[in-house]
């Protein structure tokens, strides 16, 4: 944030943020949802860009490369690849972070992140679980989404890897979802055409 | 507490405060993060606060270590949070500013979207350490609290149930009836939107817990979650207003009588017009002594003024009471609101950064396995759009092969 200040209208690039404890965690999904978790805080303190530090690396035991290259034989697409790539799919150049509110178990719960497109048509929002335990959550949309009746999700967890879920529905006003715990879902909304 | 179009003068980042606990203790509390020159934002005029979890029985310096950890909450459905809230209003003249604690990146980034007052941090160390060291005596507390009265009984961890009767009973009226077993939860936030809610009306003798703080006197986070008091450092168990008191029930039973007459007074009168009352004390060890003590205070007008603090801390008791309903509830959901008429700063784009190091991302073609080379780059560049390439070169040192 202060940063942020400093650049003034410049753009701000993070571009070495990565989980460097020993993850055992099944593909480590720990690290995953620690990545998560970062590039929400980032986003939160203003950043305009995140660089996904380690991209390709030699196999290791903590979670910090995305993609682990045995060198000249095999690589593998660990947890924390899926979770920046379901991250990266559905956003554009130009979306811009809206502000989001908690009540509940958050801060220290789910971390949300919300990107409107640059014609105001869909909205992503982004929500972490880097709880060991389940975590159910409410969606509200205020403003022109208010009226939305759909959500497009996907996952990735423990055991899926950006799978695309069933649609949310809208159920008095809002959308509401568990996220199982070390997780991440992407919901996608459309605004309703009048 | 600010009335009405007053601009409050609030501290600037990095300023530190020693936070009066009685009896000559000290929690200490800090600015991480200044919004007060903001406007149109939901945190605009405001500054983001964090309650250290450390507790001494003297005025500490600034640039001790000890004063930068922050108290984690972890009494009732608090979940581990930081002891961090947004303020609006001027510190209470009893705290003390010690200098300077520069801020973090890290602590600026810490998401908050709590609303409070300053007694917050003269608050949360007492029933933190009561959830800590007394825990069932809460618990005990809190089944007994029939038809909403708080009683003056030993074991509360709550500072009053009167003096909130004014603030409590307008909030409680706006937030509809709250079940008894969230009641706790009530006066929680009813204190959070007393200004006048001091630690002052806090007693505990220092010679009668001689264990509460180390020999030397200096200080320690023996208040915190993470560090509770055990052994030999176990306060004592003393009061002023012991449970052999001969007169406790005849003032059990004028309290409550009071309580009750206090209470009509202030539904049938302007919301200014209630202000004096006898005080109430909580001893480290739990136990509440009453004193006529004066205290003033106020009904406050609630207005629908976005800055105005009465109407922030109406926000705030509902949060809090979110947050404290029990654990009964501990599976609520948490509710994230999107507010797209919000809008914060652009998004430029996402970025990969690699080393080539020794050739390993070029390394399946080296052997000839050019199919998941191929592979590979698809899974680096085609399946996320990433708008940025750092590449770091180094020199390789030694063979991993």
């Amino acid at each position: 944030m202060a940063l942020k200040k400093l650049g003034g209208t410049r753009s701000v690039w993070t571009t070495e943020w990565c989980a460097r404890t020993k993850d055992a965690s099944p593909g480590m999904i720990n690290s995953a949802t620690e990545y998560g978790v970062a590039m929400h805080d980032v986003f939160l303190g203003g950043a305009n860009v995140f660089m996904a530090y380690d991209w390709v690396y030699p196999p290791r035991d903590s979670g910090e490369a995305l993609i682990h290259v045995n060198w000249g034989n095999d690589y593998t697409l660990t947890k924390p690849y899926h979770l920046f790539r379901q991250r990266a799919a559905p956003l554009k150049p130009g979306m811009r972070f809206v502000e989001i509110g908690y009540t509940g178990k958050a801060p220290i719960g789910v971390r949300a992140t919300a990107l409107l497109a640059a014609d105001g048509n869909s909205l992503v929002v982004h929500v972490v679980n880097p709880q060991d335990m389940d975590a159910p959550v409410a969606i509200k949309l205020i403003g022109k989404f208010a009226t939305a009746t759909t959500a497009e999700r996907k996952r990735t967890s423990a055991t899926e890897d950006v799978m695309a879920l069933p649609s949310l529905m809208a159920e008095k006003g809002g959308f509401t979802d568990t996220l199982p715990a070390r997780s991440m879902v992407t919901y996608r909304y459309e605004v309703v055409a009048k | 507490m600010i009335e009405g179009g007053e601009i409050p003068s609030l501290p600037k980042e990095g300023d530190a405060f020693a936070v009066p606990l009685g009896s000559g203790r000290y929690s200490v509390c800090r600015v991480i993060l200044d919004r007060s020159n903001e406007t149109g934002q939901w945190h605009g005029g405001a500054i983001l606060v964090a309650g250290s979890d450390w507790v001494g029985d003297e005025v500490p310096l600034p640039d001790e270590p000890a004063l930068r950890s922050i108290l984690h909450l972890t009494h009732h459905s608090w979940n581990n949070s930081l002891n961090i809230i947004w303020v609006a209003e001027e510190p209470p003249d009893d705290f003390i500013l010690i200098g300077t604690i520069r801020p973090s990146l890290e602590e600026q980034s810490i998401p908050c979207d709590r609303f409070s007052s300053w007694s917050t941090f003269m608050i949360q160390p007492l029933v933190q350490w009561r959830w800590d060291n007394k825990r069932e005596a809460v618990r005990e507390l809190e089944r007994d609290d029939v038809a909403n009265q708080i009683s003056v009984q030993p074991g509360a961890d709550v500072v009053s149930g009167r003096f909130d009767r004014c603030v409590g009973d307008r909030i409680a009226g706006q937030i509809g009836p709250i079940p008894n077993r969230h009641r706790s939860g009530v006066d929680h936030a009813r204190r959070s939107v007393r200004g006048d809610c001091r630690t002052r009306d806090l007693e505990s003798t220092p010679n009668d817990a001689p264990g509460l703080l180390p020999a030397d006197g200096r200080g320690h986070r023996s208040l915190g979650g993470r560090h509770p008091v055990a052994g030999p450092h176990r306060m004592a168990t003393r009061t002023s207003w012991s449970r052999n008191d001969a007169h406790g029930d005849i003032r059990r039973t004028r309290d409550r009588r009071d309580r009750v007459r206090n209470r009509d007074r202030c539904r049938s009168r302007t919301p200014t017009a209630c202000e004096q009352g006898s005080g109430t004390r909580v001893n480290f060890d739990g136990f509440i002594t009453r004193r006529n003590i004066p205290i003033i205070r106020r009904c406050p007008v609630v207005s629908a003024s976005p800055r105005n603090g009465i109407t922030r801390s109406l926000i705030v008791v509902c949060v809090i009471l979110v947050g404290t309903m029990g654990d009964a509830q501990s599976q609520d959901k948490t509710l994230i609101t999107v507010q797209t008429a919000k809008p914060r700063q652009v998004f430029d784009g996402l970025g990969a950064g690699a080393i080539f190091y020794e050739g390993h991302i070029t390394s399946l073609a080296a052997r000839n396995k050019n199919e998941r080379q191929e592979q590979l780059y698809d899974d680096m560049f085609k399946e996320i759009p990433t708008r940025y390439l750092q590449l770091m070169i180094r020199e390789a040192i030694g063979g991993w092969r």
